[in-house]
């Protein structure tokens, strides 16, 4: 094995020791650092890049909070104008209602007054005919000339007989 | 009104999508605190084991041999030496499958 | 074709003599020279730019510095921070020397391949550990040699046992690197010369260098693993011993 001769150790230890001394002389002043440099930027910036990123997220969250909010406002006032409404509505077609069969209670009312005015009159104009009729009859038949009044009276009683009788 | 609805859930998705990520960057960022030993393969294990135990022994008969030819003791200390160095290396390659399971073998201690 | 251990014999350049001391510029220095300028390249050519968004060859730089400085602080705690310069040195020099003879065709030298230069490494990190921990602990530092819970009559048994631990560290930790570097370059070696030996005879042995030269292949993905795996082990056990010597445990 050539890696045993004790007579290549010397030549190998001495420039082991020159090119190592050299190195780490290179990595501690230069190179290591640079790299920490390097490193420390990057981790500061990310870092706060980050924390910027989460304040903006944060402030969409509100945003999108306070939307949402905006929204179910809206949707319950809505709700509750076309509830509003709706009774309002109700209440005016009510009264309508309620005024239209007032009035037209009122007209039936008339009319039935002027029925009765009507069939009253009809019947009183019916009873003199009647009346007359019966005193022409009784007389021509009988020759009688009676008392006009009492001829009334009866007929009166008959009509109003009739009507019961009818009704 | 199913329109808003819509974007608003649409939002919501993308907000949270946001989150999932900005949590997941703060996550990368952070140093990663791991083993340090542990990750070394099978191999790497078995040839650290294997040297420390003939290191033990070798100590033992580089010691053995100077001590005897200084105090002209030939062999006994040599013998006395490996074995003593024998049991070195097995101390050795104890402490060192110790460190491989414990991982890194520094801990932070009250802090 | 060469013997598999002529890739290890040292050859003389540029004979030097100081004070009776042979410091000839040998293969070995050459190799040496190469991996301080490829390390130096890397490093400077990686960091030129020193970008905040990094480019391939800035990432690799970044990823050593961090795989090192992660895995000292793992080993050995914050205190150690102050030794990144040198085992982040350690580490790269290693994993240079270690990778340089891999390459084919170019024949480097591999300076890991020499007990010598593996020696000398791990016998400057041994005395260095010590001194540290002499300086930190001051002569509270021989505690390290007696175990806390030994009867009494075992204890200068016991103690021995510890110092020859203690002094097996450069040796495993040199032995270790230096023996698999040699088994590695040899294998590759011995079957690079299978396969050029059977395809130069020719015919029907030809079509059986095709074997030896799957296995080369493989075998070299193995060597590369090795290489990189012995670096890190090295490191790492340099981290555990500073860690010994800064907190005895």
């Amino acid at each position: 094995m050539p890696q045993l001769d004790p007579a290549v150790f010397l030549p190998q230890i001495f420039w082991l020791i020159v090119v190592f001394a050299a190195l780490y002389i290179f990595i501690a002043r230069n190179a290591a650092p640079k790299i920490a440099d390097v490193l420390k930027k990057r981790q500061d910036r990310i870092a706060d890049d980050l924390t910027a990123a989460e304040q903006l997220q944060a402030k969409a969250e509100e945003a999108r909070i306070a939307f949402e909010k905006a929204q179910a406002d809206a949707r319950n006032n809505a709700a509750s104008i076309v509830l509003s409404k709706r009774d309002e509505i109700k209440a005016d077609t009510e009264a309508a209602l309620q005024k239209l069969s007032e009035e037209l209670n009122a007209k039936i009312d008339e009319a039935q007054k002027r029925i009765d005015e009507a069939k009253s009159k009809a019947l009183s104009d019916v009873r003199d005919v009647a009346t007359d009729v019966c005193s022409e009859i009784v007389s021509q038949i009988s020759g009688l000339n009676l008392d006009k009044k009492s001829i009334e009276k009866v007929v009166k009683a008959k009509t109003d007989a009739a009507m019961k009788g009818d009704a | 009104m199913t329109d808003n609805k819509k974007s608003s859930e649409e939002m919501k998705a993308e907000l949270d999508d946001l989150n999932a990520r900005l949590s997941a960057a703060r996550e990368a960022s952070k140093p990663k605190v791991a083993s340090g030993y542990n990750e070394a393969t099978t191999y790497g294990r078995a040839t650290r084991l294997v040297a420390e135990l003939i290191a033990g022994i070798l100590v033992g008969v580089l010691l053995g041999w100077y001590l005897d030819q200084w105090l002209g003791t030939k062999p006994w200390l040599m013998i006395l030496l490996i074995i003593i160095g024998a049991a070195a290396g097995i101390l050795n390659v104890m402490r060192a499958a110790k460190q491989m399971v414990q991982g890194g073998s520094y801990n932070e201690e009250g802090k | 074709m060469a013997g598999p251990l002529e890739q290890f014999e040292i050859h003389s350049k540029v004979p030097i003599e100081v004070a009776g001391y042979d410091i000839s510029i040998t293969n070995s220095a050459i190799s040496l020279a190469i991996a301080l300028v490829i390390l130096m390249v890397f490093m400077l050519g990686g960091m030129r730019k020193a970008a905040l968004v990094p480019g391939r060859w800035q990432s690799s730089v970044e990823m050593c510095y961090e795989f090192i400085a992660k895995m000292l602080g793992d080993t050995a705690g914050h205190e150690a921070r102050q030794f990144f310069p040198f085992v982040f040195t350690l580490f790269m020099f290693i994993l240079t020397a270690n990778l340089m003879g891999m390459v084919p065709w170019l024949h480097l030298f591999t300076v890991t391949s020499h007990i010598a230069v593996t020696f000398a490494l791990a016998f400057f990190i041994f005395i260095g550990v010590t001194i540290l921990g002499f300086i930190k602990h001051g002569i509270g530092f021989l505690k390290f040699f007696v175990p806390g819970d030994a009867p009494l009559a075992l204890l200068p048994l016991l103690v021995i046992i510890e110092i020859v631990s203690y002094l097996s560290r450069p040796i495993s930790l040199s032995v270790r690197l230096f023996a698999n570097m040699v088994a590695g370059h040899t294998m590759l070696q011995v079957f690079g010369g299978f396969v050029v030996s059977l395809a130069a005879a020719g015919g029907i042995f030809a079509l059986g260098s095709v074997l030896p030269f799957a296995f080369i292949v493989a075998l070299t993905g193995l060597e590369l693993l090795v290489a990189c795996l012995q670096a890190y082990v090295f490191a790492v056990l340099t981290c555990i011993y500073l860690n010994d010597a800064l907190h005895m445990h």
